[in-house]
C-alpha cells in the first residue's frame, strides 16, 4: 500500500474517532443515552482498530502508533504531535474502556466522567497545537514581517 | 489543511450522530435484541 494511502485511511480513522468522540461527549446525557452508547461504542471500536492496524504497519507508514521522543533537536515533525498523540489515544481510549464497563460496574461512571473531561482538555491541546503549527506559526510570522515594516518605514521617515 | 480537518470530523460526527439517532429510536421503540431474560428494553 503506498504512503499516500496510509494518510487518507489515518484521515478517515481521525475524522472517525473525533467525530464519535463529538457525539458522546454532546450526549452525555440522561436523556441521549442510547445515543451516547453507541458513540461512545464507536470510539471504542476506532481505537481499537488504531491499535491492530499501529501493531501491524510497517516501519515508515504514518499508521504506526506513535512513539513519543524527547528528542527536540530532531529534524522532522515536532516532537510534541507524539506526545500528544499518544496521549489522545490512551486518554480516549481509557474514556471508551471505562464508558463501556461503566454500564456492569456503575461505580466506574465517575472515573469516566473524569477521564472524558480530561481528555477533552488534551483534545484541547491537541487542536491548539496543531492550529500553531500549521497556522500561528505564519500568522506570527507575518505579524512579525508587519511589524518590521512599520518600524522599517518609520526610520525610512526620520 | 486544518479546515478540511475540522470539516472531516464535523462530517463523521454527523454520519455518527445519526446513525447513533436511528439506534436510539429503534432502542426506544422495543426493536432492540431481546435481552437475557427475555423482555425487551
Amino acid at each position: 500500500m503506498s504512503t499516500k494511502l496510509h494518510h487518507t485511511l489515518l484521515k478517515l480513522w481521525h475524522a472517525w474517532v473525533a467525530g464519535a468522540f463529538l457525539v458522546a461527549y454532546v450526549t452525555a446525557d440522561e436523556d441521549t443515552y442510547a445515543m451516547h452508547l453507541f458513540a461512545g461504542y464507536a470510539v471504542l471500536a476506532a481505537i481499537v482498530v488504531r491499535l491492530l492496524v499501529g501493531a501491524f504497519a510497517p516501519t515508515a507508514s504514518p499508521l504506526r502508533l506513535p512513539r513519543p521522543t524527547l528528542d527536540w533537536a530532531r529534524k522532522g515533525r515536532h516532537p510534541l504531535f507524539g506526545w500528544l498523540a499518544a496521549a489522545l489515544l490512551a486518554g480516549v481510549g481509557l474514556a471508551a474502556i471505562s464508558g463501556a464497563l461503566a454500564d456492569g460496574l456503575p461505580w466506574l461512571e465517575d472515573p469516566h466522567e473524569v477521564i472524558a473531561q480530561t481528555s477533552l482538555w488534551v483534545i484541547g491541546g491537541h487542536v491548539a497545537f496543531v492550529a500553531f503549527i500549521y497556522g500561528g506559526k505564519r500568522l506570527l510570522n507575518r505579524i512579525g514581517q508587519e511589524l518590521s515594516g512599520i518600524r522599517f518605514s518609520k526610520e525610512n521617515i526620520q | 489543511m486544518l479546515g478540511k480537518m475540522l470539516i472531516h470530523c464535523l462530517v463523521a460526527a454527523i454520519l455518527i450522530g445519526s446513525a447513533a439517532a436511528v439506534y436510539a429510536q429503534t432502542r426506544g421503540a422495543g426493536l432492540a435484541l431481546p435481552t437475557v431474560t427475555g423482555h425487551h428494553d
